[in-house]
């Protein structure tokens, strides 16, 4: 008789216990990284009863553990790092699309061509001091267009870099706090298995540091801890974080992270840092042929040359030969020959001519220097002489316009495939608030029924009580 | 398959974000009559359009300098033309000239008409046109005929304009071409003025009236063919611009309709997509707005 009490109490503790899940459950309901959690019940240690067989005593909650599957962490941490990539990247090369700010009529394309026509223009009067103004004008503007393009790029990369240290910074804060929660689980487990919501907060973890950087990820079967790596080399092992620095490495213009202790240098290839590293490296260099400044630069370098060569070779108004239209060095700081000023001996350096003027076999109208100028819009003097300075501009767009459109793409897609991820994982993990009621609804009738059998056990021994009365 | 409402509510915002962007997408195409706005847009019809606005920008900057030949060749043969009518008087007065039985009054008056032809015959040769000397070479800025002509032998220099890819037309017409040299000491045979020098000193000399018709006579005839055949070169180079005009505009026309084609919005079917998005824009916010309310937690007691 003793037994009915004790099981029919197991019951009520059981019924109890599974409540309590669920309200946890219910009141995590929309907490991030949350998995649902379930009270695993086992039937109790039976009493053998010779020979009929083995008596039942109850139940009892053997685990409560978090409905998870592994395999889509692992999916969604790989996925993670290259959506957090594509996102970087395609934001980056947007900003450069909107820093060249094409097609437009102000873009370093519609400078051109008007620096190409005002010297076309200037052939048809080449002595009229208002079409040589608006060569110098046209130049002036043009020069000013590089400057600052180059200018914006500086700020691009200046930007980028700070955006590398803020992501270091982040990385070494995740890194800690994981290494944190390993020493709590390893504690916790050694105690208590299961420790259920610690496990989910570093699931967590993993998933943001996973787009930060291409990490890869091993659980110790043993203590739950886990312990991370970039390229091979830990960033967090058992309860330790080996931080990255935040004083990044120059190798020339090549930019790399090494971690603090070791100064080896973390092979970050994805995850936002990974894109962050490319884009400056690449995409926004201002030497390496890919980076869209150096295009700039040749760019500059090159119509300065071809100018200044055909400049030099021709005659101004009073005869001035051997003056140069450009100075500078490249796309930073070139600018118009500050001879060349506005005043008219300034505009009368401006050489159309390809004879002294002033001599007897030539005149004001030779325009044989502004033709030739105005020619090289058409001159292949670009990519190993296959493009016009506006093609090798237009070349640069095109590039540019196709690795946006696919970063674009690689978004899409990448956020489509981590959205469907996630939603494998809410499929398991996620709390349903309507199947958490259904099951208090059934915890509650098994917590009545266990009542039932205790108040029938009472009622049964009220019984034998008072047999004797 | 267990679906939660947390998965609803954020698949329909992820529906309703896809298709409000879709929809932005084409009404900015439709408001902007553009369908590239950043290179990324289409990358290779944006490349064909730059490719075709940097054509056109050339083809206009070419029609432009047709113009300006066209404007100093019309100027010309009009100037050639007034020359022309005055070389008709000098050849009148030279058929005078030569005519028996002059008077020494009637040379003098006769030579007096000469000089005054042949000053407004100097002034033509200084017609200017914006501020430019017509006939003064490369040195448009210096008068080719001053009061004595020998004094600046006019320029020979071609002014030059590019109508064409690598198509160079020069469009004056020298003053040699017109007068002849007008080097010292001025020859009555290469130099017009020249010849008219000796018409007047054959007027002053009282040369015999057969000279003067063999001689001054022949040499103004042979003169006046000679513009003639530079007004012809004139109205020839003149055809050759209005040629090249025409082929401009056709293939302006032709390079206008192809960018036509690959930048602007095609009015059509954008306006049919702007309907089937906004469609679905608001199915979607309906669905949303049904489904996401709903849970047992309102029908337990």
């Amino acid at each position: 008789m003793n037994l009915g009490y004790i099981t029919s109490l197991k019951g009520l503790r059981a019924a109890q216990r599974q409540l309590d899940v669920a309200g946890h459950n219910v009141a995590n309901a929309e907490t991030e990284g949350y998995s649902r959690q379930r009270a695993e019940l086992i039937g109790g240690t039976p009493i053998p009863m010779a020979p009929v067989g083995f008596l039942g005593t109850g139940v009892e909650v053997a685990a409560i553990r978090r409905v998870r599957d592994q395999w889509v962490d692992f999916q969604l941490r790989a996925e993670s790092a290259n959506l957090g990539e594509a996102n970087v990247r395609q934001s980056m090369l947007t900003q450069m699309e909107e820093v060249l700010g094409e097609p437009s009529d102000h873009g370093l394309g519609a400078q051109l061509k008007m620096f190409w026509e005002s010297w076309q223009n200037l052939s048809a009067r080449p002595e009229d001091p208002g079409l040589r103004s608006s060569v110098r004008q046209s130049g002036l503007a043009l020069a000013q267009k590089f400057n600052d393009l180059t200018a914006h790029f500086g700020e691009m990369r200046r930007e980028t870099l700070g955006r590398i240290r803020s992501t270091v910074e982040e990385i070494n804060g995740l890194a800690k706090r994981i290494a944190e929660l390993n020493n709590q689980i390893g504690r916790a487990s050694a105690a208590t298995p299961n420790p259920n919501d610690l496990k989910d907060e570093q699931d967590r973890l993993l998933t943001r540091l996973a787009s930060k950087a291409d990490i890869s990820v091993f659980e110790s079967p043993l203590n739950g801890m886990q312990g991370v790596f970039i390229g091979g080399h830990p960033l967090v092992s058992a309860d330790r974080a080996y931080d990255l620095s935040t004083k990044l490495k120059f190798d020339g213009d090549v930019l790399s992270v090494p971690f603090v202790e070791s100064g080896i240098v973390a092979a970050v290839k994805g995850g936002e840092l990974g894109a962050l590293l490319a884009g400056y490296n690449q995409n926004l260099s201002e030497t390496d042929s890919s980076g869209v400044p150096a295009q700039i630069h040749e760019l500059a370098k090159g119509v300065m040359m071809a100018v200044n060569t055909v400049h030099s070779a021709g005659y101004g108004l009073n005869g001035s030969t051997g003056v140069n239209f450009f100075v500078g060095t490249n796309a930073q700081d070139i600018a118009v020959n500050p001879a060349i000023g506005s005043t008219p001996a300034g505009l009368a350096l401006v050489a159309a001519a390809g004879q002294n003027p002033l001599g007897g076999s030539s005149g004001p109208a030779d325009n044989s220097s502004a033709r030739a100028l105005a020619a090289l819009r058409r001159s292949l003097s670009f990519g190993s002489g296959t493009l016009t300075p506006e093609g090798f501009y237009q070349e640069t767009l095109t590039q540019l316009g196709f690795e946006t459109l696919a970063a674009k793409r690689r978004v899409q897609t990448q956020d489509v495939l981590v959205e469907s991820i996630k939603e494998r994982q809410a499929m398991v993990s996620q709390v349903s608030v309507d199947e958490e009621m259904a099951n208090v609804v059934r915890f509650q009738k098994a917590y009545a029924a266990s009542a039932r059998i205790f108040s029938t056990v009472e009622d049964m021994l009220d019984v034998l009580v008072n047999l004797g009365r | 398959m267990r679906i939660t409402s947390q998965m609803m509510v954020s698949r329909s915002l992820r529906d309703v974000a896809q298709n409000l962007n879709r929809l932005g997408s084409v009404q900015r195409d439709l408001s902007t009559g553009r369908r590239i706005h950043r290179p990324s847009d289409d990358p290779a019809s944006a490349a064909r359009a730059e490719t075709i606005k940097t054509n056109l920008a050339q083809q206009a900057q070419y029609a432009k300098n047709i113009q300006a030949a066209g404007e100093t060749l019309a100027l010309t043969d009009t100037t050639l033309g007034s020359v022309t009518d005055t070389m008709m008087r000098l050849r009148q007065l030279a058929v005078q000239g030569s005519n028996g039985g002059l008077l020494q009054a009637d040379r003098e008056a006769l030579k007096r008409e000469v000089l005054e032809v042949k000053e407004s015959l100097r002034n033509l040769g200084n017609t200017q046109a914006n501020g430019r000397y017509l006939f003064g070479g490369v040195k448009t800025q210096t008068e080719p005929y001053p009061s004595d002509v020998t004094l600046s032998p006019a320029d020979t220099g071609r002014l030059t304009l590019e109508i064409g890819p690598e198509l160079v037309l020069d469009y004056n017409v020298t003053g040699e071409a017109v007068f002849g040299s007008t080097a010292a000491p001025l020859s009555a045979t290469n130099s017009l003025f020249g010849v008219i020098d000796e018409f007047v000193g054959f007027l002053e000399t009282g040369t015999s009236s057969q000279v003067v018709s063999n001689v001054s006579l022949k040499k103004i005839s042979d003169w006046m063919d000679r513009i003639g055949a530079v007004r012809a070169e004139v109205g020839s180079k003149q055809n050759r611009l209005s040629f090249a005009q025409a082929r401009l505009e056709d293939l302006q026309a032709n390079l206008e309709t192809t960018l036509d084609e690959i930048q602007n919005t095609d009015i059509a079917q954008a306006s049919v997509r702007l309907n089937q998005y906004e469609a679905a824009f608001r199915a979607s916010l309906a669905v949303g707005g049904r489904a996401i309310p709903m849970s047992l937690v309102d029908f337990l007691r």
